[in-house]
């Protein structure tokens, strides 16, 4: 008979489609029995019937078709489930979490072996039997010593009524599409429209029959492409709908009384979408667990009920999906954020003191960050913030945090509907037309005539412009598009100067015609990515529109600076920018726009540099977006440990540098007053000593770096008629304090500790 | 390289660049048309000419003549089209060809190996050539030179990864 099963079973399981098909059918079940287990755990002592019935369907149904394929395998574990759930519904057995435990690992084992038609006939079933016999074993003994339990039992069972069969159900409406067609029909939608489109532009000067055969067509190709649209979505069950087992599984684990509750479940989203933020969302929800939610003493002490909850909501909110996740943890301690914020060397106290809490909370999305002291099994490992920040602005959506210390921590989430069609603003450079995603747009403006010249500046090499007094990085698209490579500083430099010219030459010419007016704008689109936020300058903007993404070819997708293509009305296509890659592409780092958020104090000139005296021969120069400020202070204030100086200002201990300690110059004048220039960003809080401030000047592009070659300059220049030297910040303060930059914190050696600690204190 | 042993005919779709006979099996051929609006696609690859729309679908056009070590002979001229290739080849893409000509069967027996390079190893474009064809056909007049339609996209993602 063996023989016989056996050259059938070879028989079928040559037949890929059938296979196929048992496959997807016993997921699907595997995947419905999953959530009525958990049911079941919820009325251990007195189980519904009914569901029990729907389960033990379920299981049989997978036996069965496995079966009948020769996958003795997974028949066998199927089976000894079911006589599990036999003794269960026949009352002979009372469950106990430890058979939902054996059960739910069956079905994971199932789940597991169905993903792989080999697997299926392979993969090691002992231990998933063995589990399960044993508590067959033991509980048919158990069962006869108490036989009164089982009336008692009976009688709390009625009330409870039929769980809907969705299976059943569904059966009969649905059938099962392969992707691929639906993605074919979207494509076919979409290439109507666009012959709607034209069909519209020409039919506009047409006669009245063509024009409502036209405007009927327009009817019907929207609602044939809403309705296509609408066959890709998927509720966002299909993902949170897992979360009751992980988080009950978590909760084990961990010994924590997690509770989780789900509404709009129904919500539909993009198959696309959902399928990109299972991961983000799970890792949420894994953190909510592993951080947010205390142990039940905890809980217990801090007078919350010893189980916590978990709560994910999702609805419609102005054409995106808003997903709401909650929790009534312990939330984010602001201190330890910011303790860790300092030992990670992200931010420097001075810095940390002047973001909001807000800000502060927002600091969690920094790669590499995490308040738990040690990596757990789970999370921990600072990984994971920042992974679902980009996973969920990849989509064009946003993410928004707020926590109460002790109260619990809420993640706003938004979700575009759908990824195929999205809104996006079209501006043309050249003759060319670019699309750039609106979830990336903050705002555009337009610099007029005069303005154009007068209030683009320039920090160090890069343009910016003033932005209601913040400092707006500006990229030029045009450039970009020329230039393949990645910008360097005298790119930057290079094109900078180059409009610089420009506009001095239309200035001059202007003055000459006397014709002060001159007619001249700049359109700018304020772009915010991820890390970056800059103004991109291009020729023309033209407006809005729902434009159908579609994927670059294989061959393109190298290029950082597009995200896609797109089809536009006219049937041209058009590349879609990314707003992220062309920021890359044109070196606006960070740097620049952190600028921006703090408080500048000198207001003129960026691009520009300081010339000071150090002491009483050479002139110096050092590139005002390098330095943070500038202090007036006494030279009785400072302090002196071991060789080094300190001064306090403003609270702040802070290492003063004299130039001659590193650099070939004359030795610094000292007098009761001074200057102290403090230097930004630095790790820790640095100030140059300076005898004289002499005048702020603008640097021509080419420094000389050869007749003064010297480690701590970027070179020479002559500047108010007089030689300078321009300093190089990072690098001096390199050689002044080489530990500095030895990688680990030097606090411990520094000289300084004493009033370190007195900050800390503060 | 296929239907070789139903048939021993082989069919080509030939065309010219720079005056010089090229074919493409007709098997990897998907359509011919005129050129369509082109948009460039900066920072490709030069052999990149840019994207095209056929249909609702995005094809990259590939320029052939560059491709081969030639000059395209009269750009935007009534004469040039473009051969869309098969999926089987490749993922969507055409390359752009001056003038197209007739679809050719060749018997089997008379395609020759060329794949040292010495059919054309005069042009500049030699090292490249042969990396793309190492087939070619007499026929009564001229030399045709048979292209390997799978090797076109593999060779524009190479220069990439080499500049």
């Amino acid at each position: 008979m063996t023989t016989q099963k056996d050259q059938l079973d070879e028989q079928l399981m040559q037949d890929p489609e059938l296979t196929a098909a048992f496959i997807s059918e016993a997921r699907e079940h595997l995947d419905a029995v999953g959530d009525d287990f958990l049911l079941l755990e919820q009325q251990l002592e007195n189980p519904d019937k009914e569901l029990i019935n729907k389960i033990f369907r379920a299981i049989h149904s997978v036996k069965g078709a496995a079966g009948f394929l020769g996958f003795s395998k997974v028949s066998e574990l199927a089976h000894t489930m079911e006589t599990l759930l036999t003794k269960i519904r026949s009352d002979q057995l009372i469950p106990i979490p430890a058979h939902i435990d054996a059960l739910l690992a069956g079905v994971d084992q199932l789940t597991v072996m169905l993903r792989d038609v080999d697997l299926c006939r392979k993969a090691d079933i002992s231990t998933n039997l063995a589990q399960i016999n044993q508590l067959l074993d033991v509980k048919t003994a158990i069962e006869e010593i108490p036989p009164q339990e089982i009336p008692s039992q009976k009688k709390k069972k009625q009330p409870k009524q039929a769980v809907p069969d969705r299976i059943a159900l569904d059966m009969g409406n649905t059938i099962r599409l392969h992707v691929d067609i639906l993605d074919k029909l979207m494509l076919q939608a979409g290439e109507l429209v666009l012959i709607r489109n034209q069909q519209m532009l020409g039919g506009v000067e047409s006669e009245g029959g063509t024009r409502s055969l036209t405007h009927r067509l327009d009817v019907a190709v929207n609602e044939l492409q809403q309705t296509v649209i609408q066959a890709r979505m998927q509720p966002i069950d299909k993902v949170v709908g897992k979360f009751p087992r992980v988080v009950r599984d978590l909760s084990r684990q961990l010994g924590k009384n997690i509770r989780i509750s789900i509404s709009g479940g129904q919500t539909e989203l993009d198959r696309t979408i959902l399928e990109i933020i299972a991961d983000p969302l799970t890792h949420i929800i894994r953190n909510c667990c592993d951080h947010g939610i205390e142990s039940p003493e905890e809980r217990k002490q801090a007078g919350k009920p010893v189980t916590g909850q978990i709560s994910i909501a999702t609805r419609h909110e102005a054409g995106l999906i808003v997903m709401e996740i909650s929790d009534d943890g312990r939330g984010i301690d602001l201190d330890i954020v910011r303790r860790k914020a300092l030992e990670k060397k992200l931010k420097t106290r001075e810095e940390l003191k002047q973001m909001s809490d807000k800000a502060t909370l927002l600091l969690i999305f920094q790669p590499g960050f995490s308040t738990i002291e040690e990596a757990g099994d789970l999370s921990g490992r600072g990984v994971g913030m920042d992974v679902v920040k980009t996973g969920i602005e990849q989509l064009g959506g946003s993410l928004d945090l707020d926590s109460e210390k002790g109260k619990g921590l809420k993640i706003l989430l938004r979700l575009p509907l759908t990824l195929a069609i999205i809104p996006c603003l079209i501006v043309t450079t050249g003759e060319e037309l670019f699309a750039i995603p609106q979830a990336n747009l903050q705002e555009l403006f337009c610099i007029y005539d005069q303005d154009v010249r007068d209030r683009i500046e320039r920090a160090d090499d890069q343009e910016v412009f003033r932005l209601r007094n913040q400092l707006l990085p500006l990229v030029r698209l045009s450039e970009v598009l020329l230039q393949p490579e990645r910008f360097k500083r005298k790119d930057r430099a290079r094109i900078a100067e180059q409009y610089r010219q420009e506009q001095d030459k239309l200035y001059f010419s202007e003055r000459v015609k006397e014709d002060s007016d001159h007619k001249q704008s700049l359109n700018c689109v304020v772009l915010k990515t991820g890390t970056s936020h800059y103004g991109l300058v291009v020729d023309e903007i033209r407006g809005t529109e729902e434009i159908v993404v579609k994927p670059l070819h294989r061959s393109l997708q190298s290029l950082g600076i597009y995200s896609g293509v797109t089809i536009m009305g006219n049937g041209r296509s058009a590349m879609i920018l990314d707003g992220e890659g062309t920021a890359r592409h044109a070196g606006v780092n960070a740097d620049v726009s952190q600028h921006s958020d703090m408080e500048t104090v000198i207001d003129e000139g960026f691009g520009n540099v300081l010339l000071f005296q150090s002491g009483g021969q050479e002139q110096l120069a050092v590139p005002l977006p390098r330095l943070q400020r500038i202090e007036n202070i006494k030279m009785e204030d400072i302090e002196f440990i071991g060789e080094r100086e300190f001064i306090t200002v403003q609270g702040i201990s802070t290492r003063v540098f004299r130039l001659e300690e590193v650099l070939d110059v004359s030795p610094l004048i000292e007098g009761e007053e001074m200057f102290l220039l403090i230097v930004r960003n630095s790790a820790h809080p640095a100030g140059l000593f300076c005898s004289s401030l002499v005048d702020i000047a603008e640097i021509s592009t080419e420094l000389d770096q050869d007749s003064l070659p010297m480690n701590g300059l970027l070179g020479t220049c002559v500047l108010d008629k007089v030689m300078s030297l321009v300093l190089d910040i990072p690098a001096l303060l390199r050689l002044f304090e080489p530990e500095w930059f030895a990688g680990k914190r030097s606090e411990a050696q520094t000289p300084g500790k004493r009033k370190l600690q007195g900050a800390e204190e503060k | 390289m296929k239907e070789k042993t139903t048939t021993t005919n082989r069919q080509f779709c030939t065309f010219r660049i720079d005056d010089r006979l090229y074919g493409i099996d007709i098997l990897d051929v998907k359509e011919i048309k005129t050129i369509p609006d082109t948009v460039p696609v900066h920072h490709s690859p030069s052999k990149i000419l840019g994207i095209v729309n056929l249909r609702g679908r995005i094809y990259l056009l590939l320029n052939l003549c560059l491709m081969l070590g030639r000059e395209r002979k009269a750009p935007g001229s009534e004469e040039e089209r473009i051969v869309v290739l098969k999926s089987s080849v490749g993922e969507h893409f055409a390359v752009l060809v001056d003038t197209i000509e007739d679809v050719v069967s060749v018997g089997e027996e008379s395609i020759e190996c060329c794949n040292t390079g010495e059919a054309d190893a005069t042009s500049r474009g030699a090292s490249i050539h042969t990396s793309l064809c190492d087939e070619v056909c007499t026929l009564e007049t001229e030399l045709l030179v048979l292209i390997k339609a799978d090797r076109l996209l593999p060779m524009v993602d190479r220069t990439r990864f080499g500049t």
